[in-house]
């Protein structure tokens, strides 16, 4: 019995960063219909910046995300206007590979200047935990999980509450008509690619005293984003931290009983069943998945 | 499609002879490996383009069926003997059969979800492929013993998979001329252009796309097989890798999607960047090749939508892309 | 006797009922326009006719056959087609691809299916734009290839949504002569058109929606002394003034 409560706290506190990840990917497909095949690679750069401030300056992760988060946002900035804006009306095709082509640009950027090599964090309180009856917690993950759903949580306030959030939200309903009413739609674009950029940097810092990274952790965690993102419905926020937890748990029964590399083709199977049937995901909006076809 | 047949053969017919001639002029056994690449490469590509581009189906999972090809001629080889002449057909029956299943679960999907599920079917069989360790021998893999019998598809001379190479592009072209140049090829392309366009025109495209996946799986098995008996050895990452399926569509993309040449400009084109990167940067660093072709893939992306072989062809003919 | 035959269409989209009890014939020969102010619901009952959207109540029939759930493409290939209001052509190819796409539909090969689509190229004067690509060409000649690919399917029942927005006098003028034509041929014709002079000139019937319900129907003479027509056009007072 304890063995199942202990799995999945352990999958719930790994699923809140994987939902943080991807509510930066649902935010931005939400938005610019845009789905970013380099977001994962925003993950890695953010836990390169995390390692090379924790190792060479001694700064702790925690307080290096004062440095990560901002610059993960400029770099969307720059992704924005170099890339997407150029090709946000051109072909499919177009939009899908340049992101592609960037995801495998900057995966190669970061072997050739750092190697495959695994690099670790190494904080002092890695290995703290407590006990709650017969359950170790460890003290990380419980405040990584906390920092993820509350970053998620302000996600979803700043578009509620704010007039940026607003005009964010009237953009992802349409964009024709937010502009008729004066919204500065490029800017918006710009904004919310960079913020999902500064969402999966964020994500990237959490996740970087916990796992070691190498040019490729993030087209590995991009994969399981893709299937949370679907499976909670493209553009739904909530969606994407409901799904996240779940696949989080998911994933830390199946690695458990079934073993790594099957619980992989677990999700994948999941995946593909989720688009069949459900394509719209469980909270997403109508519409946008699926075309008529005979 | 051609005003005067002869007219419009000559060109293709020239431009392969032309490739039949670069294995004796580059005889050098890196430059014919490079070159057995590059065809195998563009037959691939051709094969993916037949759904991705004519149709605009962007399948990144193509490496599935390359690998289900790869696999299924050699566990019968190794497991029964039976000879990958015939082993090759198997399992481009088994990649068309997967094909028309995915196909069905899938085709409704708009867009980038499309790509994502097919995305998501690639690593499914990756993973299996991994973990049938009884079959597939795993993550290490499947070697083929070096015994020539022109019978088996093994040859002591490697030159010979050059020229098997290169008569599968010259197939695959042709079966792309000829369905681009019929009702199905005119059915893809109107899906493509506009999905509302073509229902109201009473073209039925989803079998149509369909069917075209499926041969699109098949032909691509049957590179898969031909990569087997040259390399003779198989394993997961090597035939099933994601950066597979994205080359062979880059490599259509950077030629002209939707083109019958497309596939074989591109490859050829990044066969010569990465032969190039290599003799001038060696191996030691090891990304420094793949950032160069990701910086180009962009760079096409950005100026030149269409792929090079087209916005080559607009400044010597004005005749619309898709149909050649 | 009718072609087309539209029996009780109603369409609500959440609270909003975007067509209701929306019922009439299409009879060969004969031009049955569809008019009312905009958000009438038009659109709507051609995309209910075409199968684009799904009817909550109501069927369409074609040659007395129930069209029941039957696909756009289907609907096409029986001979029911129409155009789109905001002109959906084939970009990246050519006018004559353009309208080789729907001469397909009648035709054994491509060859076959490019000499038909010469063929109405020529009918509507469009031979000169052959080989210009669809995107290329200004809103006049768009209107003009979006009729040349659905009368490339050989319709016996054809729906024109809007041909003549956006064009110059002079083009009106052709485009109303062409109908004609098409009239003449024996095609049911159903128009959407908000260009008044070339309704009461086309019209053998005429149809009136608002707020996506059925106001008046009639000859073109009879719609244009309803009252309760001009009290929708023209708004209540005037319509007082009117009678």
């Amino acid at each position: 019995m304890d063995i199942y409560v202990q799995l999945a706290l352990s999958g719930l506190f790994i699923g809140g960063v994987y939902a943080l990840i991807s509510v930066g990917l649902t935010l931005v497909f939400g938005v610019l219909r845009v789905v970013n095949f380099a977001h994962g690679e925003y993950l890695t750069i953010a836990m390169y910046l995390t390692y090379f401030m924790f190792q060479r300056v001694g700064i702790d992760p925690f307080v290096a995300s004062i440095a990560v988060v901002p610059l993960l946002f400029v770099l969307g900035l720059l992704t924005e206007r170099l890339l997407i804006r150029p090709t946000l009306e051109a072909p499919h095709v177009v939009q899908v590979f340049v992101t592609f082509a960037l995801s495998l640009f900057l995966q190669n950027l970061l072997l050739t200047l750092f190697t495959s090599d695994f690099r670790t964090v190494r904080t002092s309180y890695a290995t703290a935990a407590f006990q709650i009856g017969p359950l170790y917690v460890s003290w990380l993950r419980v405040a990584v999980f906390v920092v993820a759903l509350a970053l998620a949580g302000g996600l979803a306030a700043f578009l509620k509450y704010t007039y940026m959030g607003s005009a964010i939200r009237a953009t992802a309903q349409d964009r024709r008509s937010a502009r008729l009413v004066g919204i500065n739609v490029d800017w918006i674009y710009a904004v919310t690619f960079a913020l999902g950029c500064a969402l999966v940097g964020a994500a990237g810092v959490l996740l970087s005293p916990l796992y070691p990274v190498n040019p490729y952790t993030g087209a590995d965690m991009i994969l399981i984003s893709f299937v949370i993102v679907v499976l909670g419905g493209m553009g739904s926020i909530a969606g994407a931290v409901i799904a996240g937890l779940l696949i989080g748990v998911v994933e830390s029964f199946t690695g458990y009983f079934a073993g790594g590399e099957l619980k992989q083709l677990v999700y994948f199977v999941l995946f593909m069943v989720v688009l069949a049937l459900r394509p719209n995901g469980l909270l997403g909006r109508k519409g946008a998945e699926v075309m008529d076809v005979t | 499609m051609t005003n005067s047949p002869l007219s419009a053969l000559l060109p293709p017919i020239a431009g392969f002879a032309a490739l039949a001639a670069l294995p004796l002029v580059f005889s050098d056994a890196f430059l014919v490996a490079a070159l057995t690449l590059a065809f195998l490469s563009a037959a691939a590509s051709l094969a993916w383009n037949l759904s991705g581009g004519y149709a605009g189906q962007l399948s990144l999972g193509h490496a599935a069926f390359y690998g289900i090809g790869a696999y299924v001629s050699t566990i019968l080889f190794l497991k029964a003997g039976i000879s990958p002449l015939i082993g090759m057909w198997l399992g481009a029956i088994v990649s068309a059969i997967c094909a028309v299943f995915l196909g069905a679960v899938t085709m409704r999907l708009k867009g980038s979800f499309f790509v994502m599920s097919t995305l998501a079917f690639g690593a499914v069989v990756h993973i299996s492929a991994i973990n049938l360790r009884d079959f597939t021998g795993g993550a290490s893999g499947l070697a083929i013993p070096l015994r020539p019998n022109p019978a088996n598809l093994i040859f002591a001379d490697k030159m010979v998979y050059t020229y098997i190479a290169l008569a599968l592009v010259i197939v695959f072209y042709v079966i792309t001329r000829l369905i681009a140049a019929s009702k199905v090829g005119y059915g893809l392309v109107a899906f493509r252009e506009n999905h509302d366009a073509a229902r109201a025109l009473g073209i039925r495209t989803l079998p149509l796309r369909i069917g075209v996946f499926a041969l699109s799986a098949g032909l691509i098995s049957i590179c898969g097989t031909v990569h087997a008996q040259y390399y003779l050895y198989v394993d997961p990452d090597s035939v099933m890798g994601l950066n597979l399926s994205l080359n062979f569509a880059l490599m259509a993309i950077v030629g002209g999607l939707g083109t019958a040449y497309g596939p074989i400009v591109g490859a050829l084109l990044v066969s010569i960047v990465s032969v190039v990167m290599q003799v001038y940067l060696g191996d030691q660093i090891s990304g420094l090749t793949q950032l160069a072709y990701a910086a180009i893939v962009i760079l096409v992306l950005m100026a030149a939508p269409n792929g090079l072989g087209p916005l080559t062809h607009a400044f010597l003919k004005r005749r619309a892309a898709w149909r050649s | 006797m009718a072609v087309l035959k539209a029996k009780d269409l109603t369409k609500r989209f959440g609270g909003l009922t975007a067509v209701k009890d929306v019922s009439f014939e299409a009879r060969p020969g004969e031009i049955l326009s569809i008019i009312g102010p905009n958000g009438a619901g038009k659109t709507t009952v051609f995309n209910l006719l075409t199968g684009f959207i799904k009817p909550d109540i109501g069927s369409v029939s074609l040659d007395d056959h129930d069209l029941g759930s039957m696909s756009p493409e289907s609907r096409c290939r029986t001979g029911l087609a129409r155009t789109f209001q905001i002109v959906q052509p084939f970009r990246g190819l050519s006018v004559l691809d353009n309208v080789v796409m729907g001469a397909m539909l009648r035709a054994r090969s491509i060859d076959a299916a490019r000499e038909i689509a010469r063929q109405v190229l020529d009918e509507l004067d469009m031979s000169a734009l052959c080989d210009v690509y669809a995107g290329q060409l200004p809103i006049g000649d768009r209107k003009r290839l979006e009729m040349a690919k659905v009368l490339a399917t050989s319709p016996r029942a054809l729906l024109l949504d809007e041909v003549m927005g956006g064009l110059i006098p002079i083009e009106v003028k052709k485009m109303i002569g062409f109908i004609r034509r098409l009239r003449e041929r024996g095609i049911a014709l159903v128009v959407i058109e908000h260009h008044m002079s070339a309704v009461m000139q086309l019209s053998d019937h005429i149809l009136v929606l608002q707020n996506g319900r059925p106001i008046a129907t009639g000859t073109p003479a009879e719609v244009t002394r309803d009252p309760v027509v001009l009290s929708a056009y023209l708004g209540p007072n005037f319509a007082a003034i009117g009678s």
